[in-house]
């Protein structure tokens, strides 16, 4: 058994390290989401990620993944296309996608905590949840906007 | 013995895995996994505070194992879970 519950600001190979060493051993990692690129179901410093080798889960559609981008930047979206030699990933709040090779995964989210709940990534509702969002992705900047303006308007005394 | 509030158990890809929440949530931090022994202890714990003999007894009821090899395991992994803040007595 190994583990480590430290708080810990990393860089690209500090976090490489980190992950193959609990990969290694069998256990996973916990990453807090940050930036709103996720939102609004997964929220900045408030939510976290339960990372798994790809080994052990391999990226399918709808799979949140952390991928390493070209300019070595450590990133956490959703996975909406699969084909032998390329993923298409999008972040929930994003309206584009991006291309990259399975090689750049560096791990798969197999559970959520959001709102300080563990929500499997395998759970019914999840996945019904992350499959209407995905499809609904045409719609996403006029829900985002409807989303924006009744927070805004919760905000006002 | 009892587990901290905060840490749960919970099946991650296959293996269980102690998952830390709420406050004790870290940026970015290990996941400890337990094998199967390992979990049938903390679910004794997860709810209820008990000695280390009576986890013992319960666990032996359930495994053909010596009582002696039982209670190596168990004071092992109680060992662990209190040097970790995961456990206290």
């Amino acid at each position: 058994m190994s583990g480590d519950f430290k708080p810990q600001e990393l860089n690209i190979t500090e976090l490489t390290e980190l992950l193959r060493q609990n990969f290694e051993a069998g256990d996973g990692v916990t990453l807090t989401v940050t930036g709103s690129s996720m939102g609004p179901y997964l929220k900045n410093l408030r939510d976290s990620v339960v990372l798994v080798s790809p080994e052990v889960r391999s990226p399918k559609r709808l799979d949140i993944v952390l991928f390493r981008r070209d300019d070595g930047k450590p990133v956490l979206h959703r996975v909406i296309g699969v084909k032998p030699d390329e993923l298409t990933i999008n972040g929930d709040a994003q309206t584009w996608c991006e291309k990259i090779r399975p090689c750049q995964v560096m791990a798969v989210a197999d559970g959520l905590i959001r709102k300080n709940r563990y929500v499997s990534c395998d759970s019914l509702s999840y996945r019904l949840y992350s499959r209407l969002w995905v499809s609904l992705k045409p719609l996403r900047p006029a829900a985002i906007w409807a989303y924006t303006r009744l927070k805004g308007r919760q905000a006002k005394p | 013995m009892k587990i901290k509030e905060g840490f749960i158990l919970r099946k991650v890809a296959g293996s269980f895995m102690v998952v830390p929440i709420g406050e004790n949530a870290a940026k970015i931090g290990g996941l400890m996994s337990l094998n199967e022994t390992a979990a049938d202890i903390w679910k004794l714990i997860e709810k209820e505070d008990r000695s280390e003999e009576e986890i013992v007894q319960l666990l032996s009821n359930e495994y053909d194992a010596p009582i002696e090899e039982i209670r190596e395991a168990v004071q092992r992994f109680s060992a662990e879970l209190q040097s970790r803040g995961i456990a206290e007595k």
